[in-house]
């Protein structure tokens, strides 16, 4: 079975860019062969991008989108770890909150768009707010159930040497929960990275979502709008590679054991 | 010495025949030699344990002999025919987490048999379930059965095949010492009632000389066959008897030897 | 009749009213007198499943389920005489759970047992409170929220838009079930096929599916299909790559198994592949339709002109109606727990049940 023949070395480069060339050949070819005036070939795309990078209006964006991300998911990270772990740890925070986060948690954050615009009217809070939302539950879930996956025969082994609760909870619960906690982050970021997109297009003028959207409605530069969204899809990447090396380092590289 | 005692095998109806079987695996660049010159003749019918130090190989040689590896030179013949692949003329039992999980005991037992009629099928499955004894448990699925259970199920699936051939990989490793005597029992019991040619593979000296007509000794890495040794004594074997203890003290000297070489 | 029993019972009755209204034959007005024959001639229900056009059908049933299954987890719950325990309680110590099991007083019991309800009780009369202290506000108290959704009842337009958004997530969840699973398995059982693909995929996935609503207006209009290519969008890398990780981690004694066994590709396939990914492809689905359901929403937002999402906005722009943008929300978020209920006990089945440890 072609599974068990052993590829070479070289071939983790060819495949990839073969495919990536034939890709960009029939986009090529299927726009000329259209002969569409709007959707842009592969060139346009390149040459609108640099036209944005010579006015300096893409790092502008980039940075807008970015320093967003960063302050909701921060907050939400910061708030929703602790919050999360108590959620799993202590049962009667569990019972009161679940129903309340069960409900909430289905609600996209573009349902909350209304809301945070009467809120915080349009511009970068509303925008973090709707972030926040969006990458706050799946960090509660995860740090919740990361800490009820923690095995009894953890939690017997630290009685057993006399620790209290809160110790038991600081120093054995949580880095036996910490690899599912990490999970937790790299795919509520994710969503986060999602989200500001969405958020940009509606309810602020700045960054990569607002380019898209903008591009569109003033002129029909479709070159921009594909530019915009391959810059997305990289940054997206790059960032979430960044988030897989945290999770190689040693103290809880054991908890993964087949991430894709 | 050890050739004779393979010679002295009927080559006759000699079901499987291996010849100057070498196998080495490929790791960083360099060649890491496991079986060297392995030559074996295994009659219809017999059973024989591959006996050795762990990690010496025997479970590699099990692959070999049922095709799921290729060996780097030499040659594995069953019924003169040559060894390319796995065949359901032969099949083999894992040691943990052979059954499929998502199916009943009846469904892994009859999942080899769709070329049967339908009522063929079930009178199998039936006379298999009846054999290994979980009668009761036919919709039963693998996660609500124990251990021991699960590889009387495996039994039952690769024997519903029909097998030519049946290879055991340290069947019952992953079973407590109790369980792991009952199922001696029992695989004799379904040996003697269904005569096949099974290779077993332990690292168990007790369960080899308990269950095999035929030991053959593996040094360690990379195996070489180090001693063929017949056992002779009629089942059901008595393990406190003169005799038996001959042959096990007779193979715990080689295996020491084994260590060693 | 047990007083417990009534509430749930009634939002039971809801759900199936939802169901018999979706059938779109009856004013709101006939609800009641139909549920009471509805409930008494359960026969008669599948009779008129068959009158149905196709999107109504599926809510039908999908109400009708969700309706069931609720019903079941109320009388589950509530015939328990002890605490109801969060899921990690099971794998407790006995020594560890005695301390947190209420023996007392049967009043206190209750009270434990009713803590969320006025925890969330309480939350809702602050709201109630700050809403009543800054008169002229937009944003709506709980009262008027309520009153909100009993409008959007009456007009039967609530009915119309779930149906919609429903068929939207039933039409691009399937697609790109149907298209991410095969392709995602026979990508990553052949490894130059990944090799060839993964990067790709890896780049396309962290787009957002909005950012390709640009796009998806430019070759589908303003509309339905639209929205269900958003939706496919949204959910097709989830399920592709999950199904080439799943192919990955198949334990190489069950592939050994069906190699021996001399089966046919084909057979190979159907019979030891499929079932063996299973259990981690019915998980992706559960988390991949929650994400579909957020992307519909959103989609309904921009793109089209019916659905809950279009609901929000349009309550919004035309009169400034927060009532109703609440009252939207809400509905959103109890669908949406609904299909996640729903693709738990998929989780249930025998056939998947081994794969998932016990929980």
């Amino acid at each position: 079975m072609t599974r068990f023949a052993k590829p070479n070395a070289w071939e983790k480069f060819f495949w990839p860019l073969l495919t990536a060339g034939l890709l960009l050949a029939t986009w090529n070819y299927s726009v000329k062969w259209s002969g569409t005036q709007v959707f842009p070939s592969p060139l346009s795309v390149e040459k609108g991008m640099a036209e944005l990078l010579r006015h300096h209006v893409l790092w502008a964006d980039i940075a807008d989108s970015l320093r967003r991300v960063a302050f909701g998911f921060g907050t939400a990270a910061l708030l929703g770890v602790p919050f999360g772990l108590a959620l799993g740890w202590y049962p009667a925070v569990h019972q009161v909150f679940n129903p309340l986060i069960q409900l909430l948690r289905p609600i996209s954050p573009i349902a909350w768009i209304p809301v945070a615009i009467v809120l915080f009217g349009i511009g970068d809070h509303a925008a973090t707010f709707l972030i926040f939302l969006g990458a706050f539950f799946p960090i509660v879930v995860a740090c919740a159930s990361g800490v009820s996956g923690v095995p009894v025969i953890y939690r017997r082994a630290a009685r057993n040497f006399g620790l209290r609760p809160a110790q038991i909870l600081t120093r054995v619960v949580f880095p036996a929960a910490l690899p599912q906690i990490l999970m937790g982050l790299r795919l509520a970021f994710g969503i986060a990275w999602l989200v500001v997109v969405a958020a940009e297009m509606i309810a602020v003028d700045s960054g990569l979502g607002f380019l898209i959207i903008d591009s569109r409605n003033s002129g029909k530069r479709y070159d921009l709008v594909v530019g915009a969204m391959l810059m997305i899809g990289l940054i997206g990447l790059a960032l979430d590679t960044a988030f897989r090396r945290l999770e190689k380092i040693r103290s809880v590289q054991w908890g993964f054991r087949d991430e894709y | 010495m050890a050739a004779e005692a393979i010679i002295s095998a009927s080559s006759r109806n000699a079901k499987l025949r291996m010849r100057n079987v070498s196998m080495a695996f490929e790791r960083d660049g360099k060649s890491i030699p496991v079986l060297e010159n392995i030559n074996l003749e295994i009659s219809d019918g017999e059973f024989i344990c591959l006996v050795g130090p762990s990690g010496c190989g025997k479970s590699t040689l099990l692959n070999v002999m049922g095709g799921f590896i290729s060996p780097t030179r030499g040659v594995v013949a069953i019924d003169g025919e040559t060894v390319r692949g796995p065949d359901p003329r032969r099949i083999l039992v894992f040691q943990d987490h052979g059954v499929f999980p998502w199916l009943t005991v009846e469904g892994n037992i009859e999942f080899g048999l769709s070329g049967l009629s339908r009522a063929e099928r079930k009178e199998r499955v039936a006379h298999y379930v009846q054999m290994v004894r979980l009668q009761g448990f036919q919709h039963t699925y693998p996660r609500d059965l124990s251990g021991g259970m699960n590889q009387r199920l495996q039994v039952a699936r690769a024997l519903a095949m029909n097998p030519d051939v049946l290879y055991l990989d340290e069947p019952f490793g992953a079973l407590d010492a109790i369980t792991r005597l009952m199922m001696r029992q029992e695989l004799l019991r379904i040996w003697q009632a269904e005569r096949r040619t099974v290779i077993f593979v332990t690292h168990d000296v007790d369960e080899a000389v308990q269950l095999a007509d035929r030991i053959v000794v593996l040094s360690s890495r990379p195996a070489k066959i180090q001693d063929v040794h017949s056992v002779d004594i009629p089942h059901p074997r008595n393990i406190s008897s003169s005799r038996y203890l001959e042959h096990r003290d007779h193979l715990l000297t080689k295996i020491g030897l084994a260590y060693s070489a | 009749m047990n007083a417990t029993l009534i509430a749930p019972k009634s939002v039971v009755l809801f759900f199936r009213s939802l169901a018999v209204a979706g059938v779109g034959m009856l004013d709101p007005g006939e609800w009641i007198p139909e549920m009471r024959r509805m409930l008494s001639f359960p026969a008669t229900f599948p009779c008129q499943l068959g009158v149905l056009p196709k999107e109504n059908a599926i809510v039908v049933v999908f109400c009708y389920c969700a309706a069931d299954r609720v019903n079941a987890m109320f009388l589950r719950r509530f015939r328990q005489v002890r605490l109801p325990q969060p899921l990690f309680l099971r794998k407790m110590d006995l020594s560890e759970r005695r301390h947190l099991t209420c023996e007392g007083h049967r009043i206190l019991q209750v009270l434990t047992r009713v803590r969320p309800i006025i925890f969330i009780a309480i939350l809702v009369g602050l709201w109630q409170v700050v809403i009543g202290r800054n008169p002229g506000q937009l944003l709506p108290g709980p009262l008027q929220v309520l009153r909100g959704m009993r409008d959007l009842l009456q007009h039967g337009l609530i009915v119309k838009y779930v149906v919609a958004s429903l068929f939207r997530v039933t039409w691009g969840f399937l697609l790109a079930l149907l298209t991410a699973v095969p392709l995602g398995l026979a990508i990553g059982w052949h490894r130059r096929a990944e090799m060839a693909v993964n990067p790709l995929v890896q780049l396309l996935r962290p787009i957002s599916p909005l950012a390709w609503i640009p796009i998806a207006i430019l070759w589908f209009g303003v509309g339905d299909l639209s929205a269900i290519f958003l939706i496919f969008v949204g959910c097709f890398f989830p399920l592709l790559l999950t199904a080439m990780s799943a192919v990955h981690n198949i334990p190489a004694v069950y592939l050994n198994v069906g190699r021996n066994f001399g089966l046919r590709p084909a057979e190979f396939v159907s019979r030891v592949l499929y079932p063996a990914v299973a259990p981690r492809l019915i998980l992706a689905s559960r988390i991949t339709l929650g994400v579909a359901w957020l992307v519909v929403v959103a989609a309904e937002m921009i793109a089209v002109n019916s659905g809950l999402g279009f609901l929000i906005i349009d309550a919004r722009n035309a009169g400034n109606r927060y009532d109703l943008v609440v009252a939207g929300m809400i509905i959103i978020g109890l669908i949406g727990l609904l299909l996640d209920l729903a693709m738990r006990s998929l989780e249930r089945l025998k056939f998947v049940r081994w794969g998932y440890s016990e929980e």
